[in-house]
């Protein structure tokens, strides 16, 4: 929905765009109301977007300087069109942002930040070793994500949602993840990160 | 600062007043500076913390941590003045602040405009929290600082301005003070002795000169027309002493030539007025040998009387003609000057005084055996008239008169003492007596203590005569106690001949035809009458020409004269020309030239070569009969 979109609500220069955004809108009124997450995952959907603002990747992620920053989401998307929403005409660099989805068993490795969703919760393991050695910062919400391997999890606290990062993971596979992002953060290691 | 205040004042004024403006108007500028760098400085310092927050902020705003916004924005109480801080999020709602504590109501419900305001005491900031790789804003950081900290400092600035002006004012007013002297001092000095001498007209005094610039060329300028005023003041003073001395010696010789010219005049009138008398007295005592010892006496005195008168009126002259008169020095007892000289002024000391109710004595105290000496009676008994006459004067209320002689002997042996001794004759008065200066300039001609009454000439001719005789002068005088006026007169060398009494006359010429001109009747008649008393045949012609037609008649009768005698001073045809006319027709008669002028008219040596003689007036009967005994008579 363009006209909720929070990352719009101060941008002028969007006028044009919100005509068309909002004549789609009225032609998809009924399967759009169907598709509005939650309050949790539209923070969520701006956490991943934001998260490309703090982490940056080493220069063979990419094939060139021009090429997107691809932000991918396996198994069953829980944002709706609100991810896609967050990032349209958004840039990092000269990068502009993609949202990808994919299902179990699609080769992942074409993107930069992968959310798995709690509907592959079970398949946690074999996603995050299908993807050892690669420069992406994997995004999940297992209670185990960090001791199989992931490099951030969300956390739900007081209704607060809190990151909670494995550094040393995030560093072997290349990824340098901004101080600040840490301040807010929670640091550990896949061995003694608990649930 | 008016015209007139002082030099040094002005100069303190210049020099404070110049250093002062310059400290305020470069504190002025200094404040003005930091007051406008102090508010960019202020807000560059508000936006580097703000840049800094805002950083810090990204992360916090991005993953919504309140906890680590309120954390991040509680560094800024490190920044004293910062008061109030406070995060908005993407949405511009509220999202934490600083203090912690702060109530919500404190701040604005949503952001402002981007950028730094000042508001009231406060710098307002809002800034823009962005992460850098990011293009999309994740919220808002408000800054507030209390700007008040920052006006203190200003006013620190301005204290510290004030004090800095005031220790400089202090600093330059004791430089000024000794830096205004190098130019005060000289022109003060200048001042000083420009009053000087503007005041007391002492044009000797100096300026000091205290330095070699364009004021010491000032000084040394003034100086040296100082200097000049001087030297001309001082060839001025000498001229005008010169002038003023030269003046008085005018004058005096002015008034010489006027007492000479009126004693000239006086003399000529009085040898004229007393030439019969002298003729017909002489002439008496010649021819009438009946006369009684008393007439004979008293026409005697008469006679020296008027050869005393003669005698004076021939000295009025050396006055102006200041020539030495040949004296013809006689023994004179001075003894014998004295009683004639107590006869003689009688009346004065006598009779006058008395009738004035004035009792005047005169007391001779006299040598009884006194040596004579050489000298002129007539001066010196004219001399002695005068201190008489000196002495009643002297004595208003009257007195005693001592007329005392004496001899003086030398300080020799006794064997030689007359020789060296002195005829001392004196006069002594008990008046009124002379002060020192007095009697120290008594003998100065025209000095006279007696007003309008007296010449000034009597002690100056007294003392003329003195000197003639080279005599000494004494006075001893005391105000009060009477006036001793010494005349010390040398004793001649030799053994003098005694007085002769009366000088034998020549003898009477042989007759001749003789031609008398005068143009005074009587002295015509009385010389008429004792040449023609001698046996003369004498034709007396009243003048000049009378004298010449006579002269010329004569001749044409064949009687020409054998001597011609004429006046000198005589209306329209004087006896030069006479004698001129007379020599040029007929060279070898005698000329003989009578006149009242004396010697100082006519003396011998100048006589014009027409005259063959010249005789004063009055003439005397010896003189008459030696001319007349060289005339050869043409007929006898």
């Amino acid at each position: 929905m363009a006209l909720l979109s929070p990352a719009r609500g101060l941008r002028c220069r969007r006028l044009a765009r919100w005509f068309a955004g909002a004549l789609l809108g009225l032609a998809l009124t009924a399967a759009a109301a169907a598709a509005t997450p939650s309050i949790e995952y539209q923070i969520k959907a701006v956490f991943l977007f934001n998260f490309a603002q703090f982490v940056e990747w080493p220069p063979s992620a990419f094939r060139d300087a021009r090429s997107p920053l691809v932000i991918g989401v396996v198994g069953e998307d829980p944002f709706g069109n609100y991810l896609d929403e967050a990032v349209r005409g958004e840039r990092i660099g000269d990068r502009p942002l993609v949202v990808r989805r994919y299902h179990r068993g699609d080769d992942l490795t074409g993107c930069h930040i992968l959310f798995i969703s709690r509907s592959e919760d079970s398949a946690v393991a074999s996603i995050l070793a299908s993807l050892r050695g690669r420069s992406i910062l994997t995004v999940g919400e297992a209670d185990g994500f960090i001791r199989e391997g992931g490099i951030l999890r969300f956390i739900t606290e007081n209704h607060k949602i809190r990151l909670r990062i494995n550094v040393e993971a995030a560093r072997a596979v290349g990824l340098t993840i901004s101080s600040k992002l840490l301040r807010p953060a929670t640091i550990t290691t896949a061995d003694n990160d608990r649930d | 600062m008016s015209s007139s205040t002082p030099i040094r004042q002005r100069l303190m004024t210049m020099i404070l007043g110049t250093s002062g403006v310059v400290l305020l108007v470069t504190c002025a500028g200094f404040l003005s500076y930091e007051f406008l760098t102090f508010r960019q400085t202020a807000i560059r310092q508000l936006a580097t913390l703000g840049e800094i927050v805002a950083a810090n902020s990204t992360a916090a705003l991005a993953f919504d941590n309140e906890d680590d916004a309120t954390e991040i924005l509680a560094a800024v109480k490190a920044e004293r003045h910062i008061v109030a801080a406070c995060l908005y999020d993407r949405m511009g709602r509220l999202f934490s602040r600083y203090p912690a504590t702060a109530p919500a109501g404190g701040f604005q419900a949503a952001p402002g405009r981007d950028g730094y305001r000042f508001v009231g005491g406060y710098l307002e900031g809002f800034v823009p929290v962005v992460q850098v790789r990011g293009s999309q804003r994740l919220g808002t950081l408000y800054l507030r600082s209390d700007m008040g900290a920052m006006y203190e400092r200003l006013r620190l600035y301005g204290g510290i301005a004030l004090i800095v002006v005031g220790i400089s004012s202090l600093a330059a007013y004791i430089l000024s003070r000794q830096l205004q002297q190098q130019i005060s001092r000289p022109i003060l000095a200048l001042v000083e002795t420009a009053t000087a001498v503007s005041e007391q007209g002492n044009y000797s005094v100096r300026a000091r000169k205290l330095g070699e610039d364009e004021l010491g060329v000032l000084t040394d300028a003034f100086n040296h027309m100082l200097e000049r005023i001087q030297a001309q003041n001082l060839a001025l003073q000498q001229a005008y002493d010169d002038l003023r001395q030269t003046q008085q010696t005018i004058m005096q010789q002015e008034r010489l030539r006027a007492v000479g010219q009126m004693a000239s005049g006086i003399a000529h009138d009085i040898n004229n007025a007393i030439s019969p008398a002298f003729i017909l007295v002489e002439s008496l005592l010649e021819r009438e040998p009946a006369l009684s010892h008393r007439t004979r006496e008293y026409l005697g005195m008469v006679q020296r009387a008027i050869e005393d008168v003669a005698q004076t009126v021939s000295r009025l002259r050396e006055f102006y003609r200041q020539r030495e008169p040949q004296l013809t020095l006689a023994p004179v007892s001075l003894n014998q000057v004295a009683e004639q000289v107590a006869d003689l002024t009688r009346a004065r000391w006598g009779d006058m005084s008395l009738q004035r109710g004035v009792v005047i004595s005169l007391k001779r105290e006299l040598a009884p055996v006194l040596p004579v000496i050489m000298g002129v009676d007539s001066e010196i008994r004219e001399a002695l008239i005068n201190l008489i006459f000196n002495a009643i004067d002297a004595m208003p209320e009257g007195g005693v008169i001592t007329l005392r002689t004496r001899v003086e002997p030398g300080a020799r042996a006794p064997a030689e003492a007359a020789a060296a001794g002195r005829v001392v004759i004196e006069v002594s008065d008990t008046g009124v007596g002379m002060d020192a200066e007095t009697a120290r300039r008594c003998l100065e001609p025209f000095f006279t203590t007696k007003g309008e009454r007296g010449t000034g000439l009597g002690l100056a001719m007294v003392y003329g005569t003195v000197q003639r005789h080279g005599a000494l002068i004494e006075i001893e005088s005391a105000v009060g106690r009477g006036t001793t006026l010494r005349l010390l007169f040398p004793l001649p060398p030799a053994v003098v001949q005694p007085l002769a009494e009366a000088v034998e006359l020549p003898p009477r010429a042989a007759p001749l035809q003789l031609l008398l001109v005068d143009d005074d009747p009587a002295l015509l008649a009385s010389l008429r009458q004792t040449l023609a008393d001698d046996g003369h045949e004498v034709f007396a012609a009243a003048g000049g020409r009378a004298g010449l037609a006579a002269f010329h008649a004569a001749r044409t009768e064949g009687r020409p004269f054998n001597a011609v005698l004429t006046d000198l001073g005589m209306p329209e045809v004087d006896g030069f020309r006479l004698a001129a006319a007379v020599k040029a027709a007929s060279p070898e008669t005698p000329v003989f030239l009578l006149t009242g002028w004396g010697q100082g008219v006519a003396p011998e040596g100048d006589a014009p070569a027409c005259v063959d003689r010249v005789l004063n007036k009055p003439p005397r009967l010896r003189e008459l009969r030696e001319v007349l005994n060289l005339v050869r008579p043409r007929r006898s």
